[in-house]
Order: C-alpha cells, then structure tokens, then sequence
C-alpha cells in the first residue's frame, strides 16, 4: 500500500519554482481583488444609506426617484460579494502560505478555497440569469395580451 | 539527495487536482454562459431596436431615434469586448488547467495558472478603475 502511494506520488505534477511563481503571482492579484471588492462594499452601503430622493427631469417628463440603487438590492449585493471576497481571501491566504512554507495542507486549503469561490460565482451566475429569464418571460407574456 | 528533495517538495497531488479540476470546470461554465449570456442580450437588443429607440427619443430630448440606439449599442459593444477579454483569459486558463492535470503536463498548468493569474489582474485593475470612479462621484456630490 505504502509502495503505491510512493509510485502515484511519483507520477503527481510538482509544484516547480516556475509553478510557485504563478501561485504567487496568483494569490497576490486575488488579495488585490479582495481588497477592491471589500472597499466597493463600503462604498455601496455608504451610498445606500445617504441616498436622497431627487426629482429627475426629461423635458416634459417629471418623476421622483431615488438618486442611489434601493438598501434591499444593495444588502443582497453586499451578502454575495461578501461570500466571494472571503473564499478569495482564503485562496489567497492559504495558497501563499502553502507555498512559502512548503506547507501540502495549506495548499490544498487554498485550492480548495478557489474551488469554493468558482462554483458559488457560477451558481450566482444561474440564480441571476434565471431571474432575468422570468422577468423577460413576464414582460413578454404582458406585452403579448396587451 | 534528490529523494530527500522529493520528500519536501509540494505537489498536486489527489486532493489538489480534484480541487484545480472542479475549479477549471466551474470556470469554464461560467466564461461559456457569460459569453451566451453577451450574445443573448445583444440579439435582444437588436429584436427590440424600434421600441428601444422610440422610448429614448421621447425621455431625451434632441435625440434622434437612430442616434440613440447607436450610442447604446457602441457602449454596450465596448463593455461586452472588455468582458471577452477577461472570459478569453478564464476560458484558456480554465482549459489548460483541466488539460494539464489530465495530462500530467506541467507546461500546460503553468501557462493555465498564468491565464488565470492575467484574468485576476485584468479583473483587479478594472476593479481598481471603479473603485476611483466611485470615489470620485461620491466626493464630487
């Protein structure tokens, strides 16, 4: 059993210094990502909670509206970019870690993490795009009895 | 002495494939579904150019029917090429990763870890660049 883990291990890729380089390389750009989204999320909610209403004029055409996106659409915004920063955060994190201190648990934790923050980004891409489906399909359908 | 290097070497061993696996297939679905995703709304867009066109003439005045829908379609044509270019990015990673680990080819991981490295730093950059956009409108208020 040993001697078949030492053979798998010795077809496995290794992480060369060349590899590492991207890692890093890798790791730091998503730390920079984090960082912008976690300042944006700051930004948003001071701009949720300071919006005022103003009217807006077209010519003729007047109505009152909220200058700034409504509080309820930028809690969820905050909640999903939230989650995405902190799986990158973790990827970052622990993949430099890993690959700074020759650390195999590390490593994986951080793959592991950027895993985690693919599969959440493409399950909130369908959410999205499932919900602009049925609101196309109600307008549509509107449109169709009028 | 190269086996005592070997002990201390890191490697992508089962869980990190699995791991680098599962990410390159997400990745791949979410480039393929945003790229339908572009091509969907532009076909929209095109279906309802009347419509779209009418109601901008009537909420901006001075504008013209045709010159309104033009200055959209060439916006949203620029945001959907700076969007490809980062999917390209996220797709060949995506590819290479998947290709590379199948493989055992290090080659390709490194130029698929690469890929996804570019499309980090495009996406941090114009992240950047919206973050100083949004801090300038809100000091300008």
């Amino acid at each position: 059993m040993e001697q078949q883990n030492q053979d798998s291990s010795l077809f496995d890729l290794r992480i060369d210094e060349n590899t590492k380089e991207q890692l890093r390389g890798l790791s730091k750009w998503a730390m920079i990502v984090v960082v912008t989204s976690i300042i944006s999320l700051v930004l948003s909610i001071i701009q949720a909670f300071t919006a005022k209403r103003e009217t807006v004029e077209y010519g003729s055409f007047k109505m009152q509206a909220d200058k700034n996106p409504n509080v309820g659409s930028v809690i969820i915004s905050v909640i999903v970019s939230a989650i995405l920063a902190y799986m990158l955060y973790q990827f970052s994190v622990f993949t430099k870690k890993g690959v700074d201190n020759l650390s195999q648990p590390d490593l994986n934790k951080g793959l592991s993490s950027l895993r985690s923050y693919f599969m959440v980004y493409g399950i909130i891409i369908i959410i999205v795009m499932a919900i602009i489906l049925v609101a196309l399909l109600i307008v549509g359908s509107t449109a169709a009895l009028r | 002495m190269e086996e005592n290097q070997s002990v201390f070497e890191l490697q992508v061993d089962q869980e990190a494939s699995k791991s680098l696996i599962d990410s390159a297939r997400w990745a791949r679905f979410i480039a393929i579904f945003c790229f339908i995703a572009m091509g969907c709304f532009l076909l929209i867009l095109i279906a309802f150019q009347t419509r779209i066109s009418y109601t901008l003439s009537n909420y901006i005045p001075g504008m013209s029917e045709s010159g309104g829908f033009g200055v959209i379609i060439g916006v949203i044509i620029f945001i959907f090429a700076i969007i490809s270019v980062i999917l390209i990015f996220l797709l060949r990673g995506a590819n290479l990763i998947k290709k590379g680990i199948e493989t055992k080819n290090q080659q390709d991981l490194i130029e698929g870890l690469r890929a996804l490295k570019t499309y980090f730093a495009i996406y941090g950059v114009l992240a950047i660049i919206g973050l100083v956009i949004n801090l300038l409108s809100l000091i300008a208020k």
